[in-house]
């Protein structure tokens, strides 16, 4: 099953959670117009 | 992005499999674009979990390019890390991606033939992955740079 993509709000958070997981990070900068 | 490329299952697959991801709206959070280095929007960048950046994108991507990207970013994360059996691994499997996309396929096969010397010390292993790009994608910027070195 495809899950969708659940944007993390936090860089730390998602680097303890990539940590965890054996995971890299990935970093969106995006401007909405 | 938000509207094509990120609800793509290829992409939300992959990027699931490969990072935790994190967003920022630059207009609710201006300083993000000093915090990461990205005053041009969309950036992407891919990072180990200490911060080490592996790969960095401008500008909006469709499916086929994003894919490509992170797919080669996965590669040269191991590659540039001294991983390189994790890296050969990880490009091989980019490949599939980055058919679709030629100036990210040649940038594969070079990084692909570079990280197999690295790991067997094997010359030929550079020279053959480095004749793929030069057949495949002649007059390229990955070519010209097997050039520099071959010729």
């Amino acid at each position: 099953m495809i899950q969708a993509i659940t944007w993390r709000a936090s860089v730390e958070e998602a680097r303890m959670e990539a940590r965890q997981q054996n995971k890299d990070v990935l970093i969106d900068l995006f401007n909405p117009g | 992005m938000a509207a094509n490329t990120y609800p793509d299952p290829r992409v939300s697959r992959l990027i699931n499999e490969f990072a935790v991801p994190v967003q920022f709206n630059v207009k609710e959070d201006p300083g993000a674009r000093a915090r990461y280095h990205g005053y041009w929007t969309p950036c992407i960048s891919y990072q180990d979990v200490d911060g080490a950046e592996y790969r960095r994108s401008f500008g909006p991507l469709n499916s086929e390019q994003l894919l490509a990207e992170l797919s080669l970013a996965r590669g040269l994360r191991f590659v540039h890390s001294g991983r390189f059996e994790e890296g050969i691994e990880a490009l091989e499997v980019a490949l599939t991606y980055t058919e679709a996309v030629p100036p990210r396929h040649a940038e594969n096969l070079y990084w692909l033939a570079a990280a197999r010397y690295e790991s067997s010390g094997e010359v030929k292993d550079l020279l053959d992955g480095w004749e793929d790009v030069r057949r495949l994608h002649p007059d390229t910027e990955w070519d010209s740079k097997t050039r520099l070195l071959l010729e």
